[in-house]
C-alpha cells in the first residue's frame, strides 16, 4: 500500500468523520479516512433473527467491554459510575444510535455570560443554524415544525409517529401547562431517494435492518464511497506522527487488518474518534515537541468530560401502552425545565424525553442501561403481566457541566487487540446534577401522574442508568484561548496547525439534549470553515 | 463434549425454573420450565466453564438440602429455599437467573404471549397509525399558545 501523502486523512468513519469528509467532497482533495471496524451490512443486523434481543448482550451490546470484538477497545470503567458505550465500524456509534435529533439551543452556547457557569463556546446557535439545517437534509430528519423551544426551522420530512405512549404523555404535559413537542428524529417518515421509512420494529440499537436510520452508514457513506472517498476498514491509528521540525502531523501509523505496522502520511489530519477514542490517540501520540500527548500544551486532553446523567421513571397506566411499537428512544420531548431557573437549587437544567418500552428480555433483566434483573417468583408474573404492558417512561436527561477531574486518562496495563493502551474514565456525578435529577424526578412523577398513571415506578437508590455514557463531550474542548482549550472555534489544534479535531470531544458544554445532530452540525461547520480559509490554512 | 449437567441436577433445574418463571395459566402463558429454555441453558453451559461451575455449585446445593433421604428424583424445591440460596450465593443466583430470563425471553412464543410480534422484528415491524395533521394541531396548541419559549441570547 502507497504511503504517499494524501491531502486528507480522516481517522474515525463515524458520525463526525462522515460529514467532514462529505463537506471537503468538493475540494477535490484526496480524502482518506482509517477505521478500526468493518462495514456493518443491514441484512446481517440481529434483528432480522428470531432471537433478536440476546444480541443485546453480545456481539451488538453497546458496551465495547461486553461485545470484546477485535475492532473494539476495553474501557476501564472502574472509577466511574456511568460506563461510555459506542460502536466501532462504518458509521461509527450511529450504527446502534437511537436516532433521537434535537438540536442544542441558543443558550447552551453561552452557559459563563448567562449563569456564570462553564465557558462560552466560541460560536453560536446562528452560526451553525445553517449547518444543522444542511445536515438535516443529508441525514434525512422527520418533525414536526414550529417548535416554540427553538428559533424556527422546519425539519424536512414530517413527524413519525409518537404513538398512543406520546400522545397520553402530551395530555399530561398539557394538563400542567408544560412545554413538550413531537422529538425530531434522524428517522424517515417517508421512502427517501432509495431509503424506507422506518417499520416501528423498535430495534434501534441494534442497527436498522430497514435503513430508516440516518445513521451515517445509511446517509453520508454511499454517497463517499461512490464519489472515490477511500476507506480503509479494520485500520487502526495507534499514533499521530509530527514532524519535529515544522511541528505540524506529518501522518499516522495504523494496524492495518494482520495487525501489521502500516505508515499514511498526510497534509491534514483530521480526527474523529468521539469522544473517548480522540483523547485516548492524542494521550498516545507522544513526542518530544509533545511529551503529554499530541496538541495537549493545555493539559486539557481527556479532562472536561461530559456524559448525559440520566434516570428513569415509569407510569403504569390502565390501558396498555404498546410502548414496544416504534423508535426505540423517539417520542415526545419536554424542554419545559432545560433552562436556569434562579428559585431552584441547581443551575442549568434537563430536558424530560419520552422514549418507548423495551422487548421483554431487556426489560426483565433491568431496561436498557442497566444491569438489575426484575424480581423472579410469582412477582415476576405479577410485573410482566401487569405492569409491562401498561408503561409508559419519562427519562430525565440532565445537562452535565464541565469538571477537569472527570477525565480520560491511559490506563497503564490494559491494551487493545493491537496492544496499545486502552482509555480509563474517572467520572463522577456532580452535586448540582444529583439535585437536577432529584428536581427532575418529582416533576416526571408529577406529569406521569397528570396523564392518568395508576401508579408510578421510580428507583430511590440514587444511582444512575449505568451504561449510558452513550454521548462523550467536552474531552478536547474548542476555546479562543489555547491555555484553557484544544482546538481553536473552528476545530483547529492550538498547537498542531495542520490538525483538526471534529468529534463530541470539542463540544464546551453539553446542553441537555443528545449531541448527535450538533456533532455533525459542528463538523460541516468546520469542513466549511477549512474550505474557505484554504489558502492560508496553517498559518 | 462441553459441560453437562447431571440427570439429577437437571431434574432440580426444572423445578427452579418452574419458580423463577411461573406461568399464568388464564392468560395461556407458560412458566420458565418450558421447551426451548432447558436447552438454551444446557448449550451456555456447555463451553463456559465460569458459568456451568458456578450454576453446578448452586443446583448441587439444593439438591443436597432438599434429598436428604428421598431419591435425588423426588426432590421437592420451594420458593422458601431458593430465596435462601439467593441469599446465600448472590453472584451463582443472579448469573442463573439473567440466564434464565434470556434463555426463556429469547423464544418467539415468549414474545407472542406478551403480545408482542413473534416474528423477527425485521422486516415486518409493527404498524403504528400516524396521527392526522388535525390531531397533532389540537394536541400541540396549549403549546403553541404559550408563543416562543427559548431564552433569547
Ligand atoms: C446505544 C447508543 C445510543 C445513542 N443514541 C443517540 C441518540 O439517540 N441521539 C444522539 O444524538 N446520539 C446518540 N448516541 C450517540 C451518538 O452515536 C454519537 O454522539 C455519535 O456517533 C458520535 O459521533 P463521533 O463521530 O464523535 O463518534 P463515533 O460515531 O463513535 O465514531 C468514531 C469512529 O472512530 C473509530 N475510531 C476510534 N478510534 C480509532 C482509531 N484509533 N483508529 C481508527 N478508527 C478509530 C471508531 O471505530 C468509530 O467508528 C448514541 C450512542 C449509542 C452508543
Ligand atoms: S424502529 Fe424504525 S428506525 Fe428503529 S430500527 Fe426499526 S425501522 Fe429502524
Amino acid at each position: 500500500m502507497s504511503t504517499e501523502p494524501v491531502d486528507v486523512l480522516i481517522i474515525g468513519a463515524g458520525a463526525s468523520g462522515a460529514a467532514i469528509a462529505w463537506s471537503l467532497l468538493e475540494t477535490r482533495m484526496q480524502i482518506v479516512c482509517l477505521e478500526q471496524g468493518g462495514h456493518a451490512h443491514d441484512k446481517d443486523f440481529p434483528s432480522r433473527r428470531e432471537d433478536y434481543e440476546l444480541a443485546r448482550y453480545a456481539e451488538f451490546s453497546c458496551d465495547p467491554n461486553v461485545r470484546g470484538l477485535p475492532e473494539d477497545y476495553p474501557i476501564n470503567v472502574d472509577d466511574s459510575c456511568i460506563a461510555p458505550v459506542n460502536f466501532n465500524g462504518v458509521g461509527g456509534s450511529t450504527i446502534n444510535f437511537l436516532g433521537h435529533w434535537p438540536r442544542m439551543k441558543p443558550s447552551d452556547f453561552k452557559a459563563f455570560t448567562l449563569d456564570g457557569v462553564a465557558s462560552d463556546w466560541p460560536i453560536d446557535y446562528a452560526t451553525l443554524d445553517p449547518f444543522y439545517a444542511m445536515n438535516d437534509r443529508n441525514t434525512g430528519v422527520s418533525g414536526l415544525a414550529g417548535n416554540p423551544a427553538y428559533p424556527p426551522y422546519a425539519p424536512p420530512h414530517p413527524p413519525i409517529p409518537i404513538g398512543k405512549l406520546g400522545q397520553t404523555l402530551a395530555q399530561g404535559f398539557n394538563e400542567l401547562g408544560w412545554h413538550w413537542w413531537p422529538s425530531d428524529v434522524a428517522i424517515l417518515s417517508e421512502d427517501v431517494d432509495g431509503r424506507q421509512k422506518c417499520v416501528n420494529a423498535g430495534t434501534c440499537d441494534l442497527g436498522c435492518a430497514a435503513g430508516a436510520k440516518g445513521g451515517s452508514n445509511f446517509t453520508y457513506w454511499p454517497v463517499l464511497e461512490q464519489a472515490g472517498v477511500e476507506l480503509r476498514t479494520r485500520s487502526r491509528v495507534r499514533e499521530i506522527l509530527v514532524n519535529e521540525h515544522s511541528g505540524l502531523a506529518s501522518g499516522v501509523l495504523y494496524h492495518d487488518a494482520d495487525g501489521q505496522l502500516q505508515r499514511q502520511d498526510a497534509e491534514l489530519v483530521i480526527v474523529a474518534c468521539n469522544g473517548i477514542g480522540t483523547p485516548r490517540l492524542l494521550l498516545n501520540s507522544t513526542s518530544r515537541l509533545f511529551p503529554d500527548g499530541l496538541a495537549n500544551r493545555s493539559g486539557m486532553v481527556g479532562r472536561n468530560l461530559m456524559f448525559h446523567p440520566l434516570k428513569g421513571v415509569s407510569g403504569v397506566f390502565d390501558e396498555p401502552m404498546e410502548g414496544h411499537k416504534g423508535p426505540m428512544a423517539c417520542s415526545i420531548l419536554s424542554q419545559q425545565f432545560y433552562e436556569t431557573d434562579p428559585s431552584r437549587d441547581f443551575v442549568r437544567g434537563y430536558g424530560l424525553h419520552s422514549g418507548r418500552s423495551t422487548t421483554p428480555m431487556t426489560f426483565a433483566l433491568g431496561g436498557y442501561g442497566i444491569d438489575r434483573p426484575i424480581p423472579w417468583g410469582q412477582a415476576h408474573r405479577q410485573v410482566m403481566d401487569d405492569i409491562y404492558p401498561y408503561l409508559a417512561s419519562l427519562t430525565i436527561v440532565t445537562e452535565d457541566l464541565p469538571e477537569e477531574h472527570n477525565c480520560v486518562t491511559l490506563d497503564s496495563e490494559l491494551t487493545d487487540s493491537d496492544g496499545i493502551p486502552a482509555p480509563k474514565i474517572h467520572y463522577r456525578l456532580s452535586d448540582n446534577t444529583r439535585r437536577m435529577l432529584a428536581h427532575g424526578e418529582a416533576r416526571a412523577t408529577e406529569v406521569l401522574l397528570a396523564a392518568g398513571a395508576r401508579e408510578v415506578l421510580a428507583k430511590p437508590d440514587g444511582e444512575v442508568w449505568w451504561r449510558a455514557g452513550w454521548h462523550q463531550l467536552g474531552t478536547c474542548r474548542m476555546g479562543d484561548d489555547p491555555e484553557s482549550s484544544v482546538v481553536n472555534g473552528w476545530g483547529r489544534s492550538h498547537d498542531v496547525r495542520n490538525l483538526f479535531i471534529v468529534d463530541g470531544s470539542i463540544f464546551v458544554t453539553a446542553g441537555a439534549v443528545n449531541p448527535t445532530s450538533t456533532i455533525q452540525a459542528l463538523a460541516l461547520y468546520i469542513g466549511d470553515s477549512i474550505k474557505r480559509k484554504l489558502a492560508t490554512l496553517f498559518d | 463434549m462441553g459441560h453437562q449437567l447431571s440427570s439429577e441436577l437437571v431434574n432440580v433445574l426444572e423445578q427452579t425454573l418452574e419458580l423463577l418463571i411461573p406461568g399464568n395459566v388464564t392468560a395461556a402463558i407458560e412458566s420458565g420450565n418450558s421447551p426451548g429454555v432447558m436447552a438454551f441453558l444446557q448449550q451456555s453451559l456447555q463451553d463456559d466453564d465460569v458459568l456451568y461451575e458456578r450454576i453446578r455449585t448452586l443446583l448441587t446445593e439444593v439438591s443436597e438440602s432438599t434429598t436428604t433421604a428421598a431419591s435425588a428424583s423426588q426432590a421437592v424445591i420451594t420458593a422458601e429455599r431458593l430465596h435462601l440460596l439467593e441469599s446465600d450465593h448472590p453472584q451463582e443466583f443472579a448469573s442463573l437467573l439473567r440466564l434464565t430470563y434470556m434463555a426463556y425471553y429469547s423464544r418467539a412464543v415468549a414474545r407472542r404471549q406478551l403480545g408482542l410480534g413473534p416474528w423477527p422484528v425485521h422486516p415486518q415491524g409493527y404498524t403504528v397509525p400516524e396521527e392526522s395533521a388535525g390531531l397533532l394541531q389540537t394536541l400541540t396548541a396549549p403549546v403553541r399558545a404559550r408563543g416562543p419559549f427559548y431564552r433569547p441570547c
